[in-house]
């Protein structure tokens, strides 16, 4: 049998979810969405023939997240504030110095959550794209953030358009 | 015809005029949403209501010999109505040939999912090392060492391709695993001997 292999062509824009960490590649006929855990890939295909509609959908998912990693950061920065506060007021004591392994610990998470909020922001907005095919409709795992989706979405409608042609009417479809 | 309805929540949507640069939202969950749409879908569905009997003299399907040959089968060559082409992306196949794919992995655009041993000796490799599990050294870099043999001949991923540099690798951390565990062994023994005199 003989074994056409594709040669592949990363798309901009990866993303996170429960499943795993999603890119889309480009092959000459087809869209791959894959989906990695590190020690496993798994592999969804849209043919440009058979893509019907592509859509992005604009989500809150940054703000939820700035909201989880700013909230947590704040807890953890003042955690580490009180505990510093009191190791300086009550430096005559001996135990004093224990309170700043708290301090430490908890000033390195608010660091750490500050770091996260920071980069979700300046990611840019959120969104999900969707793929239209003949058996309904398929949420991609990648792009997550606006702007590579717009990429995305400007490549995908350029091969899809090529592969079939433009369509026959330019508004909506009826229903 | 595929129904036109709001990916999120499935509702039927009115003819918005969708674009690809304008957000329009959906009247049912107020998503926004931009896109295009594409002449696949104004095409309609290829129905096969009735099938086309072959004919004296007509090539006949291999699998149905009264049914009249559609095409050729783009991996065995064996000719296939109607009922048998199974199209695999811009290829047609026959049942036996899709199946022979399925079976073995022979056809990159039907394989669902792929094992990475190469990556998996790498973290077998790499994990123990920064965990510092020394007594699990010699079992985890034994592993990465078998792992990351076995990938030179598996299957590799679609889009990375064999990634040899993460074998070797792994073979590498594998072996210095191996080579501190018995380094950590000979170090307790000799420190033990000499406490003991």
């Amino acid at each position: 049998m003989s074994t056409p292999t594709h040669v592949y062509r990363k798309l901009r824009g990866g993303g996170f979810s429960w499943k795993g960490h999603g890119r889309l590649w480009r092959a000459e006929d087809h869209l791959l969405e894959v989906t990695s855990i590190y020690v496993s890939e798994s592999y969804r295909r849209f043919f440009f023939q058979d893509v019907r509609a592509f859509i992005v959908q604009r989500t809150n998912l940054r703000a939820i997240w700035a909201a989880i990693f700013g909230g947590v950061g704040t807890v953890c920065a003042l955690i580490a504030s009180a505990t510093w506060w009191a190791g300086i007021s009550n430096s005559s004591e001996d135990w004093h110095v224990a309170l700043y392994i708290p301090t430490a610990l908890f000033g390195l998470a608010a660091l750490v959550f500050l770091v996260l909020c920071v980069i979700n922001l300046s990611l840019g907005q959120t969104c999900r794209c969707h793929v239209l095919t003949s058996t309904g409709w398929h949420a991609l795992s990648a792009p997550t953030r606006v702007g590579k989706a717009n990429h995305t979405q400007a490549e995908i409608i350029s091969i899809v358009q090529a592969a079939q042609g433009p369509a026959p009417t330019a508004g909506p479809p009826p229903l | 015809m595929v129904p036109w309805t709001c990916p999120v929540c499935r509702a039927a949507l009115g003819p918005y005029g969708l674009d690809a640069v304008q957000e329009a939202h959906c009247p049912s969950c107020r998503a926004s949403l931009r896109g295009q749409v594409f002449a696949a879908w104004w095409t309609p569905e290829k129905i096969e209501s009735k099938l086309d009997r072959a004919l004296e003299g007509e090539a006949v399907c291999f699998f149905h010999p009264s049914n009249r040959a559609a095409l050729a089968c783009d991996a065995c060559g064996r000719f296939i109505c109607t009922i048998c082409d199974l199209p695999v992306g811009a290829r047609h196949l026959c049942p036996v040939c899709l199946s022979k794919g399925l079976g073995k992995e022979k056809l990159p655009e039907i394989i669902p999912r792929r094992f990475l041993w190469a990556r998996t000796g790498l973290a077998f490799g790499i994990l123990p090392i920064i965990c510092l599990v020394w007594p699990m050294w010699v079992i985890s870099g034994g592993t990465a060492v078998i792992l990351a043999i076995i990938s030179w001949w598996r299957p590799v991923s679609l889009v990375r391709g064999r990634q040899r540099w993460a074998a070797i690798l792994a073979i590498v951390l594998g072996i210095l695993q191996i080579a501190g565990w018995f380094g950590f062994i000979l170090l307790i023994s000799y420190s033990k001997n000499n406490s003991g005199k």
